[in-house]
């Protein structure tokens, strides 16, 4: 864990200290942004929602969590979670008055259209087709996988974040993860799912 | 797409290290037992890695934007409490963006309107008048897809109409086997044919009155001056349900009192004086005698086969001029003469609703009360006699409500015809003189066929009944008629104002009836509490209180036109249980008598053990239990001391009388002492909600608490083990108390009570919370509200603040369904299809002033490009809440589901498993079991209605859609004109022939001949039918 818990830092904040709103930003902007690209797509205004995001910390910092002195770790879960589902609600704010969405799935189609040109795709392109093979997967699949392999929530939080049961989020997660390996199986040289066969034999 | 196998998830589960013992060991061994699982493993592992390798990259803000924010920063921490108080602001940078893609968006949608683009309208009048000519083709195209499908009738007879013949069938068996008994009967051809006639013309209030049984049958002849008066209940028969003593064991204070009359009297009855009145005779026990005078005949000379008629609904008509136009009372004396029986009971008029009668079970809240208030005026008349309670009630009905006949009023079709004569009879009573003379008992054998009187009748009364009067306001004569909201004209009406509503009672009651294999009346379906049962699915809100969404999607419009519906949520904040303040509670504990029984106590007990897992050591919790008296058996101890908590509760010990009020006053007094701001002060009550002693009307006892209420004191009640149908106490009291009601049968309902929705039911967000959405006349032409009919309030309170309204909780969902016609033709002119607005109140909290409380306003455009972009692609949660409302409006038998398929629904239900949230959510596995129980139990065939009622209901839409028509600005083409015309003709015409066949299969029911002969049958014959 940070030297500094999470909690005090919100506490130094809500007193005023601008040092560490900055600390702040810092510890979570990486994965807010990841997040909110997930949810929104590489381009445009992503950092638009995290600055967002990080402007109503400032502006309305939430209660600090009653166990935080004892439990550092439920103390910046608790902001962790608190800090997400601003971000997912602007996000969602953001799809609302768009019809980004749209746009979104159709510009995913063709890259579907041609996922099996994915097996020639050579060792430098490696991050652009795991972005690509991301893309490809529902949002809420997608965002449950950054939420949990990227930033390490666990499937209580992720639950909290987006507002799911957690039975849900550990199903999304592993159809996610089972449709991720099959999209970069011809990259990993791995042989095509089993997953039919599976439930076959059983 | 394949289903995902349970064993990879548990896979998954396990990589991510999510997984308990028990699961890890089971997948340990079946990866070492099954290479494929194994191999499975390595690939998923492998994508984890690269997914984290590859993406993990260290994402942060650019530096400018870093810059903007610590600038931000320092500002607000310079001054803090000014911009903390600002408007939950989007930067202005992302407005800018919003900006833009709003713009973007309208062009997109200008685009997708201009293959079908005509004229861009731009003058008010012209406007106005394109408006009203669109709104007028649709009404026309309405009515041509009504007259192409008429509504559905099923074949079955009119039970009424059959009870009706039975029951003359009855008396005439009864007259012919008394003549045998007594062997002095004069045989038929003694009499002459027109001595018949005469009898016919005269007999029929006798006969009426003199019912089946041998015993108790009594005519009675009033002074019609009198019963006009509403003074006396005049003229009318009665028998008494317990035979024996019959109807004299009743007394009435009428001009001649049935209980005087002892077989065998003559009675003296009035010669009105008019022509064509023969002397005739009235009938008493055993000995008959017919009454001329009745005023069914005296009334119109010309009008002798109607007043056979009369006979059939004789009881009734003397009551219905008690005031001047209580088809509602008549109704019921109507049945009860018909049917031997005095009164209405709420079993009979439930059965009459089930025979396919919109009315009988009181099928609406609209009408609900107005059945009960018939039921107690009819119960008032058959007990108590008194003709001023009568009097004084339908007056007080007449006063709030339009002189309309109504639902149930429909459920009684016979009651028709006395509301006609009662019309008659009146206007006669001015000329009529009082003559009383001896009338001399002559025995004649009776022979009747009602039958072209009957229709007749029937058929006149029916058409009045589809009439609008130029007063009626045509959203009530709607509501009156089916029970239902109505499609109103935008032109006409452009808002919908109404409190929002979390209560889910309504749902949980129609799952117990449907999981006893029955199908639910359609009284307490009420399809706002329906949709508003499931898990919120809209995102929650972080900075207001409620947040607003809007969604819209095509409707499966019937008549080819173009609608939409329209889902407006109202999702609450959640707040985490550390976020919220601190709860003093008070639990107010029921252990009278009654809650010894079905493990209430248990209840109890584990409802407390629930709630205090909620509780932390903030929170504080006193307990006190009330039986014959109140005592506080635990002081406001802080949870921390759970054990304290449990041990007391543990005490319980059932017995005594229940005087919720003195408990409630109790737990107040200790609630308000402990009222502070910051802390959320509830009074808890846990009841079976049967109050006996003491104050027992909710009203009273909120109004010795109301002082408390002001001081920010919430109540919140808990029914326990009373399976939801008596909650009418509990409800009312958690209303008045600015709490919520729920109710606890088992550990699931506790679960769910104090679990799952414990913020929602304990953390209030949000106050007298209000939505309106106003519809944009240029596009909308028509629309209509599904549910909330009796949660509706006027369109000018939604900005006054002293207006009541609902309260909502935190996590609470409130989804409003609207249908829409939208005008297909009109250009997107940029402006909203509707304006959702959402208005409400802070919470009260301790020792604040609540005039203090300043209300918080949003609103929201419902823009067709949003339609467009999703259509197709709409949410689960909008999907879900559309299948739920629509089962809920079959349920209903709503007027608007009539033409509507089950099959539909049912594949729209088991189109929700197909999204993966839902398939996995146990609420919507139960709902699309519990449509597909329904539609096993006969849904369908529930909306079915009898052939009169179809056709009658056809006519009265096409009248509702006359006088629309008639509100339109500019003129109708004479074409239409025309084809309006047509349409009516046609539809009374229908209306006409359904009344025949209806009144044919009856009388071959009950016994009749083709020529009007009664086929007299051994006794007990007709019974069997």
């Amino acid at each position: 864990m940070e030297a500094i818990p999470t909690a005090s830092l919100l506490e130094r904040w809500r007193d005023g200290e601008t040092d560490a709103f900055a600390a702040l930003i810092k510890r979570f902007e990486e994965p807010l942004l990841r997040h909110v690209r997930v949810l929104l797509g590489p381009d445009g205004s992503c950092e638009d929602v995290v600055q967002e995001t990080f402007l109503r910390l400032a502006q309305k910092p939430p209660a600090p969590h009653p166990d935080a002195n004892q439990n550092p770790s439920a103390g910046h879960g608790a902001l962790a979670a608190w800090l997400h589902r601003v971000a997912r609600n602007l996000c969602t704010d953001e799809m609302r008055s768009t019809s980004r969405r749209k746009q979104r799935e159709q510009a995913v189609a063709p890259a579907e259209a041609v996922s099996g040109g994915q097996s020639s795709v050579d060792g430098a392109d490696t991050r652009a087709a795991v972005r690509r093979g991301m893309d490809q997967l529902p949002s809420d699949q997608r965002e449950v996988l950054v939420l949990r392999l990227l930033d390490g929530h666990s499937y209580q939080e992720i639950a909290e974040i987006t507002g799911r049961k957690t039975g849900t989020i550990g199903w999304l997660l592993s159809t996610g993860l089972v449709a991720l390996s099959q999209i970069l199986a011809p990259m990993m040289g791995h042989t095509q799912s089993s997953q039919v066969r599976l439930g076959d034999v059983r | 797409m394949s289903t995902h196998h349970p064993l990879l998830e548990k896979l998954t589960a396990v990589l991510m290290n999510e997984a308990d013992e028990a699961t890890r060991s089971e997948i340990k061994a079946a990866l070492a037992s099954d290479p494929l699982l194994a191999a499975e493993e390595q690939r998923l592992r492998a994508t984890i890695a690269i997914v984290q390798t590859e993406l993990g990259d260290g994402a942060t803000l650019a530096p400018q934007r870093m810059d903007d924010l610590m600038e931000s920063a320092s500002s607000i921490s310079a001054a803090r409490s000014e911009l903390r108080t600002s408007p939950h602001g989007w930067s202005s940078l992302m407005r800018a963006a919003a900006a833009v893609v709003v713009l973007s968006g309208g062009v997109w949608t200008a685009l997708q309107f201009a293959d079908h683009t005509q004229v861009l309208i731009t003058d008010e009048a012209g406007q106005d008048e394109r408006i009203a000519s669109i709104a007028r083709a649709n009404l026309l195209g309405q009515l041509a897809f009504q007259q192409a499908n008429p509504r559905r009738p099923s074949n079955g007879i009119d039970a009424f109409v059959l009870g009706q013949y039975k029951s003359l069938a009855d008396q005439e068996r009864y007259l012919q086997l008394e003549d045998a008994h007594l062997g002095t009967g004069i045989a038929s051809d003694e009499v002459t044919e027109e001595e018949i006639e005469e009898v016919e013309g005269s007999v029929s209030l006798g006969l009426a009155v003199a019912e089946s049984a041998p015993v108790g049958g009594v005519v009675l002849t009033g002074k019609l001056g009198e019963v006009r008066k509403g003074s006396s209940l005049g003229r009318f028969g009665s028998r008494s349900a317990g035979g024996g003593g019959g109807g004299s064991s009743v007394t009435y204070p009428g001009p001649v009192a049935p209980g005087a009359l002892a077989p065998g009297t003559p009675v003296f009855s009035k010669k009105t004086g008019r022509p064509g009145n023969q002397p005739s005779r009235s009938s008493v026990g055993q000995t008959f005698y017919f009454s001329p005078s009745t005023p069914q005949v005296s009334v119109d000379p010309g009008a002798s086969k109607g007043s056979r008629v009369v006979g059939i609904g004789g009881g009734a008509e003397s009551r219905s001029r008690g005031s001047s136009d209580k088809a509602s009372v008549s109704k019921g004396r109507f049945y009860g003469a018909g049917n031997t029986s005095t009164s209405l009971t709420a079993e009979e008029a439930s059965r009459l609703g089930g025979l396919g009668y919109s009315g009988g079970g009181g099928a609406t809240q609209g009408s609900e009360r107005k059945s009960e208030l018939m039921r107690e005026s009819a119960v008032g008349r058959s007990l108590r006699n008194d003709g001023g309670i009568i009097a004084g009630k339908v007056k007080r009905s007449s006063s709030e409500r339009r002189e309309q006949p109504t639902m149930q009023e429909d459920g009684v079709q016979l009651g028709a015809h006395d509301f006609f004569l009662g019309d008659r009879a009146r206007k006669d009573d001015v000329e009529v003189q009082d003559h009383e003379v001896p009338v001399k008992p002559v025995r004649v054998p009776i022979r009747l066929d009602p039958f072209q009187d009957t229709v007749d009748l029937r058929y006149q009364d029916a058409r009045r009944r589809c009439g609008v009067g130029s007063n009626d306001h045509l959203p009530d004569l709607y509501q009156h008629w089916w029970g239902d909201n109505p499609w109103e004209l935008t032109y006409a009406d452009s808002q919908a104002t109404f409190a929002a509503d979390v209560d889910t009672a309504s749902y949980g009651l129609a799952r117990n009836r449907l999981l006893k294999d029955e199908l639910p009346g359609r009284a307490g379906i009420r399809t706002e509490e329906f949709v508003n049962y499931f898990r919120p699915d809209l995102l929650a809100p972080t900075n207001d209180a409620l947040a607003l969404s809007v969604e819209m999607a095509p409707s499966t419009g019937r008549d080819g036109t173009d609608r939409w519906l329209l889902r407006v949520g109202v999702r609450a904040k959640e707040i985490q249980s550390w976020e919220r303040d601190p709860l003093a509670l008070v639990m107010v504990v029921d252990i009278s008598g009654s809650m010894k029984h079905h493990d209430r106590m248990g209840i109890v007990k584990r409802a407390v053990a629930r709630m205090l897992d909620n509780l932390d050591a903030r929170d504080t919790l006193a307990i006190v239990t009330f039986n014959t008296e109140a005592k506080q058996i635990l002081p406001p101890t802080s949870v921390a001391a759970r054990d304290a908590i449990l041990a007391a509760a543990e005490a319980f010990t059932p017995g005594g009388g229940t005087n919720a009020a003195l408990g409630l006053q109790l737990g107040y007094e200790i609630a308000a002492h402990g009222a502070a701001p910051d802390v959320i002060s509830r009074v808890v009550l846990l009841s079976d909600g049967l109050a006996n002693t003491g104050e027992t009307d909710q009203n009273k006892i909120l109004e010795s608490v109301r002082g408390h209420l002001n001081q920010g004191v919430h109540l919140n009640t808990l029914g326990v083990g009373i399976e939801g149908h008596n909650d009418t106490f509990l409800e009312r009291l958690a209303d008045g108390g600015d709490g919520l009601c729920d109710f606890v049968d088992d550990d699931r309902a506790i679960q769910r009570a104090l679990g799952d929705r414990f913020s929602g039911a304990f953390v209030p967000v949000a106050d007298d919370v209000k939505i309106q959405v106003e519809f944009n006349g240029r596009q909308v032409v028509r629309w209509r509200q599904l549910g909330y009919e009796n949660r509706s309030i006027a369109d000018a309170s939604f900005r006054d603040d002293a207006v009541d309204a609902g309260e909502v909780g935190a996590g609470h969902q409130v989804t409003a369904l609207f249908e829409i016609e939208l005008d297909r033709g009109l250009v997107y002119d940029g402006t909203p299809l509707a304006t959702a607005r959402l208005r409400w109140k802070d919470p009260k909290v301790g020792g604040q002033d609540n005039s203090l409380r300043q209300a918080t306003e949003r609103s929201l455009p419902v823009m067709a490009q949003d339609a467009l972009a999703h259509q197709g692609s709409t949410t689960a949660g909008y999907r879900r809440a559309v299948v739920t409302a629509q089962f809920a409006e079959f349920l209903r038998r709503s007027v608007h589901a009539r033409s509507d398929s089950v099959t539909e629904l049912l594949r729209a239900a088991q189109d929700l498993m197909n999204d993966r949230e839902l398939a996995v959510d146990e609420d919507t596995q139960e709902l699309v079991a519990l449509i597909k129980r329904a539609a096993a139990l006969g849904l369908e065939e529930a909306q079915l209605s009898n052939p009169v009622q179809a056709a009658t209901d056809d006519l009265r839409e096409i009248e509702h859609v006359c006088r629309q028509l008639d509100s339109l600005p500019g003129r109708m083409g004479a074409g239409d004109r025309n084809r309006l015309s047509a349409a009516r003709r046609q539809a009374q015409e229908r209306l006409r022939q359904a009344i025949i066949e209806d009144e044919q299969r009856a009388r071959e029911a009950a016994g009749w001949s083709q020529d009007g002969i009664l086929v007299v049958q051994e006794q007990g014959a007709a019974d069997r039918r």
